[in-house]
């Protein structure tokens, strides 16, 4: 029989107390795998996002807010912005490419957002089914959304007014899906997208009186009559377009926000400052503001694994006591195996060997323990912004923490193992 | 076999032990019996001659080799190899089957045993249907069965019997001293016991009375 044999005997035996240095060291080791795999995917996931956007424009307040509203659909926005002055920006010569955003009403907490079809072509999203928006209060959703809600092409939906809850329902206001999204990973798989005019008609009465002329006003009800009148199917989405294209008509018009894209890096040099200067409006650069927020997020996922780590060397602690102890209640057996010939080395190393397949034990739980976290947050994901998307089977990480929880159970074995060689047999055998 | 001349010993603080010489080399018998009173230094002497202690002064000569020169890794090696030990209360591998704490010690001792021939041996020792019990839910006869046949599975050529039968009644004294000259003496080997018990000495007359040695 082999020394190995008997440690994993002797491991086996003592269930109640090598499972406690066991379960310590399977949940240090998944609390540490977990939180890093979660802050690692975040990362990644939000700056995968963040890759098609250049800088944000929004109203003055908040950058990291603006970006979170803006490109995570996260947060509540930090105002609204005119549009007229959003397209001075729009049209500078170092911007290649923007996306309007306007939004301010939900279903069922899902957020109702009035773009251009360029946002769909920036996140590379296609349709699943049916077909894009053709005009005012016709809508696609994201995939998340659709499955959620429950509902299929053709449906209607009811608004209501804000980003969350229902406080006001725009029930004069329906919206026809027309639409449905592959699920790209993206923001877009938690949103409900429509044109922009949808949310400047919808929140048609909410405009500020000083800017509702009476030739917009008009105009606004007009454009309704219009569009009830398209439903028909007399008049399509370029009408939309180019109506809108008066700066009459976009006088008291507002976007909530605008995502750029440069031309050049000179954009990133010369534009975020020229709009927070010389203009009422904001810009932010999402690439500053999430590695900024990983700042702040680092240093609590840091504090998670601290915690782990912590409980990784409770584990070791526990796990000493737990071979000092059964040491001092096998000091007969170990006598027994100098008496038929085994070496002090020998006889030693069956207590090393126990730490080893303790801390093996400890580690495998752990990291079984850790996918299965892994899959319950990719079930359930911890937001919109961070979802986890795969399950990483194996990483660098996981091995040097096997490599310490190793190290740490051979530490925990020296004094039971310099005991265990410097044992006098003949006074052991004698108590 | 073995021969001890002008052995003494002395734990730290203690009074010095010494013990009268004697050799096994002119006993017709391949056994020995040990009898001295207690507090006469008996477990001490047996320590003495299986190289768990080195002596402050003499010489022990086991199977004309001295063991009290040996280094401890040659000690454990000689003793594994060459001797068998038994205790008054067996001990065993507490997490080991009958079967298993059988094989580890011959594994130990060098001399590997299969399954079969370990089986073979349990059923010598008429404990063959506990192959697969651990010895804590066995009777004391039954472990005491396994403390000989542990202390002879290697087939060494001395067992040393610490005390073998002061705990156990008539029948069972009987029954164990049965089983040694079965499965020691009978089998070649030569059997040391040390004792106060003279329910050994009315069975094997070869005794030296240890009450002489001087404390």
């Amino acid at each position: 029989m082999k020394l190995t044999k008997l440690a994993w005997k002797n491991t086996i035996h003592d269930k109640l107390g090598n499972g406690l240095s066991i379960i310590l060291i399977a949940f240090s080791f998944a609390l540490i795998v977990l939180v890093s795999a979660i802050s690692t995917q975040a990362e990644k996931d939000m700056k995968r996002q963040i890759r098609t956007v250049d800088m944000v424009i929004g109203a003055k307040g908040s950058p990291l807010q603006l970006i979170l509203s803006a490109v995570y659909h996260a947060d509540k926005p930090t105002g609204n912005i005119s549009v007229l002055e959003a397209r001075r920006i729009q049209k500078h010569p170092l911007v290649k490419e923007s996306v309007p955003l306007s939004y301010g009403d939900n279903v069922e907490g899902y957020r109702i957002v009035g773009t251009t079809p360029t946002y769909l072509e920036w996140y590379k999203a296609s349709l699943s089914e049916g077909e894009i928006w053709a005009k005012a209060f016709e809508v696609v959703l994201g995939s998340d959304v659709a499955k959620a809600l429950n509902v299929k092409v053709g449906d209607e939906l009811v608004s209501s007014h804000g980003l969350a809850g229902a406080l006001e329902q725009h029930d004069d206001h329906p919206y026809v899906v027309k639409g449905i999204l592959k699920k790209s990973g993206s923001p877009l798989d938690w949103l409900i997208l429509t044109e922009l005019s949808s949310i400047w008609q919808a929140h048609a009465h909410h405009a500020p009186e000083k800017k509702q002329t009476t030739a917009s006003k008009e105009k606004s009800d007009d454009e309704l009559e219009d569009h009830n009148h398209a439903e028909g199917g007399e008049h399509d989405h370029e009408e939309v377009q180019q109506q809108a294209e008066t700066d009459e008509y976009l006088e008291d018009k507002q976007y909530t926000a605008v995502l750029i894209k440069f031309r050049s890096l000179a954009g990133m040099m010369q534009l975020p400052r020229l709009v927070n200067e010389k203009t009422n409006m904001q810009a932010a650069v999402p690439q500053f503001e999430v590695d900024r927020l990983f700042d702040l997020v680092g240093n609590g996922a840091v504090a998670l694994q601290s915690v782990g780590v912590i409980l990784l060397f409770l584990a070791a602690i526990s796990l000493f006591v737990q071979l000092y102890r059964s040491f001092s209640k096998r000091r007969y057996e170990m006598a027994l195996m100098r008496i038929y010939g085994a070496s002090s080395i020998k006889v030693s190393l069956v207590i090393l060997y126990e730490a080893i397949l303790i801390g093996f034990f400890g580690a495998f739980l752990g990291f079984i323990l850790s996918k299965i976290g892994a899959f319950i947050t990719i079930l359930f994901p911890i937001s919109a912004v961070i979802q986890q998307t795969e399950v990483v089977w194996f990483s660098g990480l996981e091995l040097q923490l096997i490599g310490a929880i190793v190290g740490l159970c051979v530490l925990a074995s020296v004094i039971p193992f310099i005991q265990n060689y410097r044992m006098d047999i003949s006074r052991t055998l004698s108590r | 076999m073995i021969t001890v001349s002008n052995l003494a010993f002395s734990y730290p603080n203690q009074q010095m032990l010494s013990w009268p010489n004697f050799s096994t080399k002119a006993s017709e018998k391949n056994v020995l019996v040990l009898l001295g009173p207690s507090g006469c230094g008996k477990t001490t002497l047996l320590h003495l001659i299986a190289g768990l202690l080195k002596p402050l002064k003499g010489e022990i000569s086991v199977l004309d080799q001295r063991i009290d020169q040996m280094s401890r890794k040659e000690c454990d090696a000689f003793r594994g190899k060459n001797m068998g030990l038994l205790f008054q209360e067996t001990h065993y591998w507490e997490s080991l089957t009958m079967a298993e704490n059988l094989a580890l010690a011959s594994s130990l001792a060098g001399n590997s045993k299969d399954s079969a021939s370990i089986l073979s041996r349990l059923a010598d020792l008429g404990i063959d249907n506990l192959e697969n019990k651990k010895p804590h839910h066995c009777s004391v006869g039954e472990r005491q069965r396994l403390g000989v046949a542990m202390a002879t599975i290697h087939e060494p050529k001395i067992v040393l019997a610490d005390e073998p039968t002061s705990a156990l009644d008539d029948v069972n004294c009987t029954k164990v001293l049965d089983l040694l000259e079965n499965e020691v003496i009978n089998k070649g080997a030569f059997l040391l016991i040390i004792s106060h018990d003279k329910r050994i000495t009315n069975r094997f007359n070869n005794v030296i009375d240890l009450s002489s040695a001087a404390v």
